[in-house]
C-alpha cells in the first residue's frame, strides 16, 4: 500500500510510535511531512544548498537512530527542528576553517531557490546578508536566524535550540551588533530614512609616540 | 548578560531594529528540491536495511541447526546429481541448473524492470491525485507487453487513450520539445543527470503525457535503497536543454 495513504490518518506522535516498533515506512512518512521546513531552517541557517542537504541528512540520520529516546515532552516537529538546528551549528563549527563548498551540488537554480518575480536588489541584499550571517559565530548565527529570520518566537527559539530564553536574547543581541557594521551599507538604500553617519574606526595611535 | 553593553555598547534601538528588519527573508522559503527530498529518502531506507541487517544476524544462531541440516541435504542431492551425471551421458545440464534457478523456498520478489531506452507516449492526462495509479497501470502494462529494454520500438504507445485519463496525444502530434525528449538519446541523459544529481542511474520508464493540461515528461527510476520502489518525477519535454522544470515528485511501490 502506498504509505503516504497508509499513514495519512496517523499525528506525528504515532508515526514516531510506530517507527520505534518498526514500520519501515513511518519515519520517511514523517520527514516527507516536515521536509519542507527542515530545508528552511537547514538553508536559512547555513546559506548553501549543498551544506543544508547535508546537514539535514545528518540530522535525519541521529533522529533516526535516537527516535527511541523520544519522550514526548515536546512536538515532533520541535525536537525534529532541534536536531536539525544542531547539525547545522555542528556543520558551521567543522567548516570554520574552510570556506564553504560551493556549488557542488548548484541548485541555486532550481525553482525553490528562484522567484523570477523577485527584484534583484531584493537578491542583492539577500546575498549580502547570507554573507553577513557567516561571519557570526556558529551559536549566535543560530539564535539569530531562529528569531530574526525564521521568526520564532524567543520562547520558541530557547526550545527548539535547547537554550534559555535570556540565552537566545543575549546571542540574538550580541549577533545583530556584529551584523551592523556588515549590514550599515544597506540601510537607506530606497532613501526613505535619514542616513545615519557611521563612525569612523579609531585611529591606531603609532609606534613613533612612545 | 552585563558583558553584552560592554562589547557593543553601539547597538542602539534604532540599529536593533534596522538589523532586524534587513534580516527579514527576501523570498519565502521553497519546498525542499525533489533530488534532495529522495536523497533523504534514499538515506532512510538504508538506514532501515541497516536496522534489519543486525535481526537477521541475531537470528542466525536459532537457524544453524536447520542450516546445517540443509547444508548435508543439499551436499548429499549435489553428490546423486554428480553421480547421475557420471553414469548418464544424456542427463542435461539444464534441468540442474534450472532447479538450481528457482529454489521452492526462493522469496518471491519482482525482477528489476529493464531499462527503458524509448519512450512512450501514453498521452495520459497525469493528475497529482491520480498519477500513482497511472503509473502503477502503465508500468504493468509494460511488464506484460514485454516492452524489454532492445526490443521496444522507437515510440510505443501501450496505453489507449480513453476520456477520462487521456487527451489522445499521438507521436506525430507532439510539440517539438516532446519530440527532442523522444528522438534525442544523449540530451535525454542530460535531463536524468540534472533531475537526479546522478549521471549512474537509467529509467525504467519514460512517457510523454499531459500535466496541468501542459506537455510533461514522466521519467521513473529505481529507487537506489530498494529496487521495489519507484522514483517519479514528471517535467517538462524541455529538460533536455538541461534545465528542468520540475512538475512534480513522488516515490511509489511498484506494482
Amino acid at each position: 500500500m502506498d504509505p503516504i495513504t497508509a499513514f495519512s490518518d496517523l499525528d506525528d506522535r504515532a508515526l514516531m510510535a510506530a517507527h520505534t516498533n518498526g514500520n519501515p515506512d513511518a519515519f520517511g512518512e514523517l520527514v516527507r511531512r516536515h521536509q519542507d521546513r527542515l530545508w528552511a531552517i537547514a538553508m536559512r541557517t547555513l546559506g548553501d544548498p549543498q551544506e543544508a542537504s547535508d546537514a539535514v541528512q545528518e540530522a535525519l540520520i541521529s533522529a533516526f537512530r535516537s527516535a527511541s529516546n523520544y519522550r514526548g515532552d515536546a512536538a515532533v516537529t520541535t525536537w525534529l527542528h532541534r536536531i536539525v538546528v544542531n547539525a547545522c551549528i555542528d556543520r558551521m563549527r567543522r567548516n570554520k576553517s574552510r570556506p564553504t563548498r560551493s556549488n557542488a551540488l548548484d541548485l541555486t537554480d532550481h525553482p525553490a531557490f528562484t522567484d523570477q518575480h523577485d527584484r534583484i536588489d531584493d537578491q542583492l541584499i539577500s546575498l549580502d546578508v547570507r554573507a553577513a550571517l557567516e561571519k557570526l559565530p556558529p551559536e549566535q548565527r543560530a539564535a539569530v536566524v531562529a528569531v530574526d529570520v525564521l521568526g520564532y518566537s524567543i520562547e520558541d527559539a530557547a526550545e527548539l535550540l535547547g537554550i534559555p530564553a535570556g540565552t537566545v536574547k543575549s546571542r540574538c543581541f550580541r549577533g545583530r551588533a556584529r551584523l551592523l557594521p556588515l549590514l550599515e551599507h544597506l540601510r537607506n538604500r530606497d532613501g526613505t530614512e535619514s542616513v545615519t553617519p557611521v563612525p569612523e574606526p579609531p585611529q591606531p595611535t603609532t609606534s613613533g609616540g612612545e | 548578560m552585563a558583558d553584552v553593553p560592554e562589547l557593543f555598547p553601539d547597538l542602539g534601538p534604532d540599529d536593533e531594529q534596522f538589523v532586524r528588519e534587513t534580516l527579514q527573508p527576501r523570498q519565502p522559503d521553497g519546498p525542499v528540491p525533489p533530488a534532495v527530498a529522495a536523497r533523504w529518502q534514499d538515506q532512510i531506507a538504508q538506514l532501515h536495511d541497516e536496522a534489519a541487517r543486525p535481526h537477521e544476524r541475531r537470528s542466525r544462531p536459532q537457524l544453524r541447526l536447520a542450516g546445517a541440516v540443509a547444508s548435508i541435504a543439499a551436499l548429499a542431492l549435489l553428490a546423486g546429481v554428480v553421480l547421475n551425471s557420471v553414469s548418464s551421458t544424456t542427463t542435461s545440464p539444464t534441468v540442474a541448473s534450472g532447479d538450481a534457478a528457482t529454489p521452492s523456498n526462493q522469496k518471491s520478489v519482482a525482477a528489476p524492470l529493464p531499462i527503458a531506452r524509448t519512450v512512450t507516449t501514453s498521452g495520459l492526462q497525469y493528475t497529482p491525485g491520480a498519477i500513482r495509479k497511472q503509473l502503477q497501470t502503465l508500468i504493468t502494462q509494460r511488464q506484460d507487453k514485454g516492452a524489454v529494454a532492445g526490443s521496444d520500438p522507437m515510440v510505443t504507445s501501450l496505453v489507449q487513450p480513453t476520456p477520462e485519463t487521456s487527451v489522445g496525444t499521438s507521436a506525430s502530434v507532439l510539440d517539438p520539445a516532446s519530440q527532442l525528449f523522444i528522438a534525442d538519446e544523449i540530451a535525454r541523459a542530460k535531463c536524468f543527470v540534472e533531475i537526479t544529481g546522478s549521471d549512474s542511474r537509467s529509467p525504467v520508464l519514460l512517457d510523454i503525457g499531459q500535466f496541468s493540461s501542459e506537455p510533461a515528461a514522466l521519467i521513473a527510476f529505481a529507487t537506489q535503497a530498494n529496487s521495489q520502489q519507484l522514483d517519479i518525477w514528471v517535467v517538462r519535454p524541455s529538460c533536455t536543454t538541461g534545465e528542468p522544470e520540475i512538475l512534480w515528485f513522488g516515490r511509489i511501490q511498484r506494482p
